[in-house]
């Protein structure tokens, strides 16, 4: 079995932390979201980490509905892409679930 | 030969785009943790499997959900025209773009590392911070009144007339 190693603390502490997706790559992810991105609070990539979590979780359930419906026990790439075109709240996403090749479709 | 060049060509876009998705991604471990997790809460009975392609999906869903979410904190941040996106201006961005119900748990998460992180701070220096925890707790209990803190600022005019 692979030793847990630098995500350890995730796995000691039961239930994980408030910051368990490294803070360092999503400030990167952050800075990099504009250009006028310049200072972060200590506590803004905390909360981040957090919602990232649950979104993740928030995508899987739709992503898992999607799956049942279809009668599977395994999740594809469709079942992600259609929990996004079925959800409101993702429509931020359409763009990347159409096609990677023209990430500025607008649809009209 | 031109085959060859295009081809160096190629590996150089692939590994250029490795390296920056390298920067930018999450980590696949753990993004792939969280997403077993919850198939385990969703199908207790039966074991759903996750293609490889579908993690990649997540990841990048994520990605792009933090891209989302601090471009709409920051413009909030600077609306109320401040330099420092805080934890706050995360709550707003996080009504704006329709994950209300994130909020809330969010709110208790950072409660619990606020909370956490003064137990460490008092615990390496622990003086210099009952000092400032008792300072702290006079400004807020004198919050309507404000002259308390006119003291202090006419205490640092007296040192720098000096």
């Amino acid at each position: 079995m692979r030793q847990p190693g630098a995500y350890s603390k995730l796995l000691c502490g039961g239930r994980t932390g408030p910051h368990s997706l490294p803070l360092a790559r999503i400030k990167k992810i952050m800075k990099k979201s504009g250009d006028d991105v310049k200072m972060i609070s200590g506590e803004a990539p905390i909360v981040f980490a957090k919602a990232c979590e649950l979104f993740i979780e928030e995508l899987t359930k739709s992503a898992w509905e999607m799956a049942v419906q279809g009668k599977r026990r395994t999740l594809n790439k469709e079942d992600v892409a259609s929990a996004v075109i079925h959800t409101d709240v993702f429509d931020f996403l359409v763009n990347l679930v159409s096609g990677s090749d023209n990430p500025r479709v607008e649809e009209m | 030969m031109e085959t060859e060049t295009e081809k160096e060509k190629e590996k150089e876009k692939e590994t250029a785009e490795k390296v920056l998705f390298q920067v930018e991604e999450l980590p696949k471990t753990i993004v792939r943790r969280l997403v077993k997790n919850k198939l385990s809460q969703l199908s207790a009975d039966s074991e759903i499997s996750v293609l490889r392609d579908s993690l990649q999906a997540f990841s990048e869903s994520a990605r792009i959900f933090i891209h989302y979410l601090s471009a709409t904190a920051n413009d909030i941040c600077k609306e109320s025209k401040r330099q420092i996106i805080s934890a706050e201006d995360v709550f707003k961005a996080l009504e704006e773009i329709e994950f209300t119900e994130f909020i809330a748990p969010l709110r208790a998460s950072l409660e619990e590392f606020r909370q956490k992180n003064s137990g460490r701070k008092s615990a390496s220096s622990k003086a210099k911070d009952t000092n400032k925890k008792a300072k702290k707790n006079e400004q807020s209990a004198q919050n309507g009144d404000g002259s308390k803190q006119q003291e202090d600022h006419n205490n640092d005019d007296e040192n720098n007339s000096d």
